[in-house]
């Protein structure tokens, strides 16, 4: 008996444990309280196998609570990236998509496009400065063997520029477009993916 | 697509609505709204993936809960809050028509499906 009641402790204690290496960005006392939630849930469904009768109700109600690492899983799209969305920092929102790359192709794609929004944001910023710095080498270049260059060009030669002054403030503009854009597409997007498909698939 | 992945869809869609109808009358723990989701609508769902789900009601203010110690171990009980009852308001109204829309398509069906 008390040899049962040890390995019903270790089901639990590895079941919980295996939640909690899926929460480890969430903060330690959201942790705390998801734990201590699915713990005392155990704790009833136990009691309730038991009354039926059950050879086995630890492994009964660990199965019926599902696999953990979905759980986890589950908590961290529901809540962390919720909470990102909710965020107009790109770091906070960055970071909340970086976590739905290993949920899927959607997820990646989501990361990427706020990779490359906030990538081009920092770049026509970048510009703008060194349009201050270097402003003869710096514009909106067109010429044989430049091509079309928005920036600094390596060779200049027989090409002309054709914004002037101007590539200053199309720069910041294109800039805060590329940043506002990218902030208010990223945070549709993690408030559209909070929910995983087989998450919510019916029980077995 | 095929009918299992529809399914799942569609409960997808409406468990929200059916979370926060179950706690219409009062505050309920999580195995309790589970039992009542079983009991009231046939609603199976993984036990676990209720959690993550109330947290993100909590987190839309829809929701709030305490823990109380009343029984053997602590449990965490939910209620709606205003911003909850006015929201399940708005989604039972809003099901309401869909779902007298959809049984108007569906009468031929009925009829004449057999």
């Amino acid at each position: 008996m008390i040899t049962a009641r040890v390995e019903s402790g270790d089901l639990i204690s590895n079941y919980l444990a295996r939640v909690k290496a899926g929460l480890k960005r969430i903060d330690e006392g959201q942790q705390q309280e998801i734990l201590a939630e699915i713990h005392s849930h155990l704790t009833d469904r136990i009691e309730q196998f038991k009354k039926q009768g059950s050879i086995r109700p630890t492994e009964d109600a660990l199965a019926a609570m599902g696999d953990p690492d979905e759980i986890s899983v589950q908590f961290m799209k529901e809540g962390v990236v919720r909470a990102a969305s909710r965020s107009h920092f790109p770091w906070v929102l960055l970071r909340a998509a970086s976590r739905l790359v290993f949920t899927g192709l959607r997820g990646t794609l989501v990361f990427a496009a706020g990779l490359i929004g906030y990538v081009a944001a920092i770049g026509f910023m970048a510009a703008a400065v060194a349009k201050v710095i270097v402003p003869a080498r710096v514009g909106f270049w067109v010429g044989p063997h430049t091509g079309v260059i928005w920036g600094y060009p390596a060779n200049t030669s027989g090409a002309h520029e054709l914004a002037g002054q101007s590539f200053i403030y199309i720069s910041i503009a294109l800039a805060f477009v590329f940043a506002s854009g990218t902030t208010l597409l990223l945070r549709q997007l993690l408030l559209s993916s909070r929910s995983a498909k087989r998450n919510l698939s019916r029980r077995a | 697509m095929d009918h299992a992945r529809w399914e799942a869809q569609l409960r997808k869609g409406c468990l929200d609505l059916a979370v926060l109808a179950t706690l219409w009358d009062g505050r309920l723990y999580g195995l309790e709204i589970l039992k009542y989701l079983q009991e009231k609508a046939g609603l199976e769902i993984v036990e676990g993936t209720l959690y993550p789900l109330l947290m993100r009601l909590k987190q839309e203010a829809l929701l709030e809960s305490t823990w109380v110690s009343e029984a053997a171990h602590p449990r965490k009980y939910y209620w709606l809050t205003k911003a909850g009852r006015q929201r399940t308001r708005q989604m039972a109204e809003t099901w309401a028509v869909f779902e007298q829309g959809i049984s108007r398509l569906l009468v031929p069906v009925k009829e004449r499906g057999r």
